[in-house]
């Protein structure tokens, strides 16, 4: 069984995790609004409860993948003082 | 048998009933009920209300109940720098007052939104690097300049703007002044110059952070100690808060993301990690229950730190 689990969902804020939810699955915010999340029981009813849509590891890597090649462009194009404390971003494998 | 003094070199506090806002692993004496207590509780980070915007290099005081953020840029080959400063009530933000000037990656202080204080900065062409503006509960109004300009100069710890801590700053400085609510004065420079120094606790009682190169080292009001233990992993550009300097938190930050470390007066130690890497963004906290991490460029999102409150009686056995 897969550790992790895979959706997105566009966060609403206050309580959108919990301090609950913390300790009861891994989860990890990454661009795109694409959500890892430690595959159990209460982590997939998470994903559910925020009307969030499951994706493979494939398919949630790629909108990783899209977002940060749109940053570094982006990031590309900024200015010196910028790119002194805002790092490129670099590419994320998920879990 | 161990002696508790012995042990964490405190005596064990004798109260008539539980202390009002104890921090975590605090141990005291309740007489009402003739039993010792303490704090136990695992903290974690939850997700708190999203910031009006997404901007690079914002600074925020006070905790996640009352905070208050201000400045940073959007990003671009031609950034702004807007100056609609905001507060936050623990569920929402609204707007709060107007900044004099434009900046980003300043640095900041205060306990909660009425006493905010911010100082140097980044804005084009470089004038903003000495100003300093304090917050009176409705309005920004300018104070004496900084000795030592610097930018990118975050300071995170217990206020109130009358008590600032400045230390370090850009580029690599191991400069240090303290802010007596109109004036500020030099004092002994920190031990490690960096961009990002770190600085939780008070004018007397500093914890000294060198994001740079993890240099940590504590201000007793006169001279600084260099302590043995060092970040486990540097990072600059993040944010840092606690209650004291025996109980300090660097959260976030360039390269780690979402690391965030606790420094317990003895040694640095790896806590939960937040959910959303976040660097060069600003966030604060003035109890181990209280820290909130500010938006990051082109992501509104913020996170809380909470350790719930709980006692549990110790007994011998």
């Amino acid at each position: 069984m897969s550790l992790f689990i895979y959706g997105t969902a566009a966060n609403t804020g206050k309580d959108f995790f919990t301090y609950q939810d913390r300790l009861d699955f891994y989860l990890s915010s990454q661009p795109g609004n694409v959500w890892v999340i430690g595959n159990n029981e209460k982590g997939a009813v998470w994903l559910a409860n925020k009307n969030g849509i499951a994706k493979t590891k494939a398919e949630a890597q790629a909108i990783v993948d899209a977002e940060i090649t749109a940053a570094q462009t982006e990031w590309d194009a900024t200015s010196d003082e910028f790119k002194t404390k805002n790092e490129r971003p670099t590419q994320i494998t998920l879990p | 048998m161990s002696k508790y003094n012995e042990l964490n070199g405190l005596k064990v506090r004798y109260l008539s009933a539980d202390p009002p806002s104890p921090e975590n692993g605090e141990v005291w004496y309740n007489s009402a009920v003739v039993r010792a207590q303490g704090i136990a509780g695992a903290g974690a980070w939850s997700s708190a209300a999203s910031a009006p915007s997404g901007l690079s290099g914002a600074n925020m005081a006070g905790n996640n109940g009352d905070a208050m953020a201000w400045g940073g840029d959007n990003g671009g080959g031609t950034p702004t720098w807007p100056r609609t400063s905001y507060h936050y009530n623990g569920s929402s933000w609204t707007s709060d007052g107007t900044i004099p000037t434009g900046i980003s990656a300043g640095g900041q202080a205060g306990a909660g939104h009425t006493d905010a204080i911010k100082w140097g900065g980044y804005n084009p062409p470089g004038s903003t690097a000495a100003i300093t503006d304090i917050f009176n509960g409705s309005s920004w109004t300018g104070s004496g300049n900084l000795n030592q300009p610097r930018q990118y100069a975050y300071w995170v710890g217990a206020g109130p703007q009358t008590a600032a801590v400045a230390i370090g700053g850009a580029p690599s400085l191991a400069k240090h002044e303290h802010f007596n609510g109109s004036s500020w004065t030099v004092k002994t420079d920190f031990p490690s110059g960096a961009n990002s120094v770190y600085a939780i606790g008070t004018q007397t009682a500093t914890l000294g952070v060198s994001g740079a190169n993890g240099t940590t080292a504590s201000w007793d009001g006169s001279s600084w100690t260099g302590i043995p233990a060092s970040l486990n992993t540097n990072r600059q550009y993040g944010a840092a808060g606690g209650a004291n300097a025996n109980s300090a938190y660097v959260f976030g930050g360039s390269p780690s993301g979402t690391a965030v470390e606790l420094y317990n007066g003895t040694s640095w130690a790896t806590q939960p990690s937040m959910a959303r890497a976040r660097n060069s963004y600003g966030g604060s906290g003035i109890s181990s229950n209280a820290l909130i991490a500010g938006q990051t460029y082109g992501n509104s999102s913020c996170e809380e730190f909470n350790i719930p409150f709980g006692t549990a009686t110790i007994t011998s056995s």
